[in-house]
């Protein structure tokens, strides 16, 4: 009698702890909910991100996730150990049946990561630029006469041939097939990456967990090998980013790093080779000129503008397309005078932070706050 | 649109000289030859291009009386002005609010349903025809189309262009294909000074004895929804469904998803168009004045025609249609289109709750002054206190089930006792069904 009185007890008392943690829960919800509703009715409209922008974002994350999971399974199945049930392994084989993402989308905001979030908003952001070139290209037949980076494929200096078609082959590979941007795995910043990487890892290693699958260790460890592995593949590779600045250089060491030519980049839609040569020009690093260029203030494209030594014709061409091709004539006439009243030593002076070990950049602008 | 429509717009902002669809463009929004560019976009444009001192090639909407106006234009600084070359120029209709006034309506069903589109000067030269026919713009209309004078010996688009007003019904045919009928309708155009500019109207095929009717007045029950709008709709739902099947028998290159999506595309569009087709049935059955035509019709041949018409559906079931003998006849009276839309029904909804496997039967019977077809099938059948709910407006007895517009069976009774005959029922729960064309014997 007592036993079941206390297990009875223990019972209800369980099921109050329980009742008063899940409402415990409910009120923090509650006020996550209401303060990102506040931020939605009443914060800045420059900040806030529409519904197409925010769309493409979730598609590229999830593509890579998708493609994260995909090889990681592949590279398992034939790691497990035998005494794996056959109806896992087939769950796990069939690539229809998604594994990693019901998980991670289990894990809520605790997933969020600011770095990887700041590499899809740029890819995403990116992709408009290229979108809104092509577009161009397509409505006006006359604007590009002789396509700039096929003809450096072409080009009598070996290096500058073999890095444009480098750049070339690159570019097709983040292009989906219906136009959609895609995020290469080898393009995400390593540690970005790793982290990517071993988060799908992990979340395909508690879905195995919840099909009951014995020899827990042993999971583990091949869980563990076939992610090792795939990051080992995966950093062999040189980033878009990478392929941008070698490009860059050999114009520059061959004296075709011009401002025609970073004009070309960008009418011709290979943003990221207009912004590398931008960046070598200007003496910052690829991170700090797309930050730059796809600021959508625009303030300080045109201080990248001054100190890359840009004539006014060429960053008059850069200005109607960049940060958005579709900027209204006084938004970009207002740029323009902006860009005129702006003196070359007052750029530099600007520019001067972004030439900074980024660590000590980011520890001054912590400070700052 | 490839070749470039020219401008030149000097440093004070004057259009000093165009080729014409530019000069008519900056006319029509409020400017004069030779004076300011006041369409506003292409002017702001030329003043950006002043202001950066670089070429601009760039995609600007404007809106140009009942049309917007999509175009790309390369501007150019050139001396102390700025070139224009209009490299595309894309038309369409300007968006009409929902409730626009009856004659816009009218004009949007008529276009919804035409074959050809038309427009002509106050010569009654073309100046648009669409689809288009080689040498035919700038020559009378009278060459592309050859008028007809109507039962009362006048020809009402020559009435109109009198008068100013409208028209429909002016009969006519294509030149050099006298037997096929046209009907044409227009609406008169204006100029500036609100004298007679022209007409813009729509062709359409009809049977030589509708070509001379003159336009049919509103019916008092009329909602808007009719034949023309049901036309106006079909286009382009059979667009959608098409591109959506495309994508759906697309290579494997297309994600999966994108493919499962595509076929919930088409299959919804596949529901609309059968709910437009309803509905203008149900539009056209309702209005006082319906009356279906009573001629001597075969229930069996049209019982038989139906279920080959459903033939591949049934198929996808392995449901089996066991109809009349090719030797049967049942003759009737009724219309044999109204007949044969009650058989498909009647089958198609036999097929839809037929299990896997099973069949349907069509018998015909005769019964003194009726005919009698009957649709029997093997499904899950109908409760006594649903029987009648099921001939009522957008009803269906099980709501989760697939398909179905809620209309086929009110529409079909509706049509049957038009012909003087009905459609009974007789079912139980778990026991099939029993669907019972009865129309007046021949």
């Amino acid at each position: 009698m007592a036993s079941s009185e206390s297990s009875s007890g223990a019972g209800s008392d369980g099921t109050a702890v329980a009742v008063v943690a899940g409402a415990a829960r409910a009120t923090r919800a509650g006020r996550v909910r209401l303060e990102g509703l506040a931020r939605d009715l009443f914060g800045d409209d420059g900040v806030r991100t529409d519904e197409a922008r925010r769309t493409r974002i979730r598609a590229v994350l999830s593509d890579l996730i998708r493609t994260i999971d995909g090889r990681l399974r592949r590279d398992l199945l034939p790691r497990l150990p035998a005494d794996v049930p056959a109806d896992v392994l087939m769950m796990l084989g069939n690539m229809t049946v998604p594994v990693a993402q019901p998980m991670l989308d289990g894990e809520g905001d605790r997933r969020v990561d600011h770095a990887l979030v700041a590499v899809l908003a740029r890819r995403v952001d990116e992709h408009r630029l290229v979108v809104q070139a092509r577009t161009a290209m397509t409505q006006d037949l006359e604007l590009v006469q002789r396509p700039l980076l096929a003809g450096l494929a072409r080009h009598d200096d070996r290096t500058v041939a073999a890095a444009a078609r480098v750049m070339i082959e690159r570019e097709a590979g983040r292009q989906a097939r219906f136009d959609e941007p895609v995020l290469p795995l080898e393009d995400l910043p390593a540690a970005v990456r790793a982290r990517l990487i071993w988060r799908v890892a992990a979340a395909v290693r508690r879905w195995i967990a919840r099909q009951h699958v014995p020899a827990a260790a042993a999971i583990d460890r091949a869980v563990a090998a076939v992610a090792g592995g795939l990051l080992a593949t995966v950093a062999e590779m040189p980033d878009h980013d990478t392929v941008a600045i070698g490009l860059a250089r050999a114009m520059l060491r061959t004296g075709l790093a011009d401002d025609a030519g970073t004009v070309a980049f960008a009418v011709e839609g290979h943003v990221a080779a207009a912004v590398a040569g931008l960046a070598l020009r200007a003496g910052i690093g690829m991170d700090a000129a797309w930050d730059m260029v796809l600021d959508p203030d625009g303030a300080r494209l045109l201080v990248l503008l001054r100190a890359a030594g840009i004539d006014r014709a060429a960053a008059a061409a850069l200005i109607l397309r960049w940060p958005d091709g579709a900027a209204s004539f006084d938004a970009i006439g207002d740029r323009m005078a902006a860009y005129d009243a702006l003196s070359v030593g007052a750029a530099q002076d600007a520019i001067d932070l972004y030439r900074l070990d980024p660590a000590y950049a980011a520890a001054l602008e912590a400070a700052a706050r | 649109m490839r070749t470039p429509i020219h401008g030149l717009v000097d440093r004070d902002g004057r259009l000093v000289s165009a080729d014409t669809p530019l000069a008519t463009l900056n006319v029509r929004a409020g400017g004069t030859t030779g004076g300011m560019l006041v369409v506003p976009q292409l002017a702001g444009l030329a003043r950006l291009v002043r202001r950066l001192g670089v070429a601009v090639s760039r995609g600007v909407s404007t809106a140009d009386g009942d049309r917007d106006l999509d175009l790309w234009v390369r501007a150019s600084p050139q001396g102390d002005g700025v070139a224009l070359a209009i490299v595309g120029w894309t038309e369409t209709l300007s968006r009409q609010p929902f409730a626009a006034p009856a004659g816009d309506r009218e004009r949007d069903f008529r276009r919804g349903a035409a074959e050809w589109r038309w427009a002509v000067d106050a010569h009654l030269r073309l100046t648009r025809l669409d689809p288009p026919r080689d040498g035919a713009i700038g020559q009378p209309l009278a060459r592309t189309f050859v008028l007809r004078p109507g039962p009362d010996r006048t020809v009402p688009m020559i009435e109109a262009m009198a008068a100013g007003t409208a028209f429909g019904g002016q009969a006519a045919h294509p030149v050099g294909e006298p037997e096929r009928m046209l009907r044409l309708s227009g609406w008169p155009l204006t100029n500036d000074d609100g004298g007679f500019a022209g007409f813009e109207g729509v062709a359409g095929y009809v049977a030589e004895d509708e070509a001379a009717v003159g336009d049919v007045a509103p019916d008092a029950g009329d909602s808007g929804f009719g034949v023309r709008l049901g036309a106006a709709l079909r286009a382009p739902i059979d667009r959608i469904i098409t591109q959506a099947d495309a994508i759906r028998s697309a290579d494997d290159a297309v994600r999966p998803d994108y493919i499962e999506y595509a076929g919930d595309i088409a299959n919804a569009g596949r529901h609309l168009l059968d709910l437009v087709d309803d509905l203008v049935d149900l539009q056209a059955i309702e209005r006082s004045d319906f009356r279906a035509r009573s001629e001597s019709i075969d229930l069996a041949d049209i019982a038989r025609r139906a279920a080959g018409l459903l033939a591949v559906r049934a198929a996808r079931t392995n449901v089996r249609i066991d109809a009349p003998a090719l030797e049967e006849r049942l003759p009737a009276r009724g219309e044999f289109g109204r007949g044969l839309q009650i058989m498909v029904n009647l089958i198609g909804n036999a097929v839809r709750y037929s299990p896997p496997g099973g069949t349907i039967w069509i018998r015909g019977e005769q019964d003194g002054a009726a005919a009698r077809i009957v649709v029997a099938d093997q499904g899950k059948g109908i409760a006594a206190q649903d029987q009648d709910r099921v001939f009522e407006k957008f009803e269906r007895v099980d709501p989760s089930e697939p398909g179905g517009t809620g209309l086929g069976l009110y529409i079909s009774r509706r049509l049957a006792r038009a012909m003087g005959g009905d459609i009974l029922l007789d079912s139980s729960a778990g026991g099939g069904a029993r669907f019972m064309l009865v129309l007046p014997a021949e």
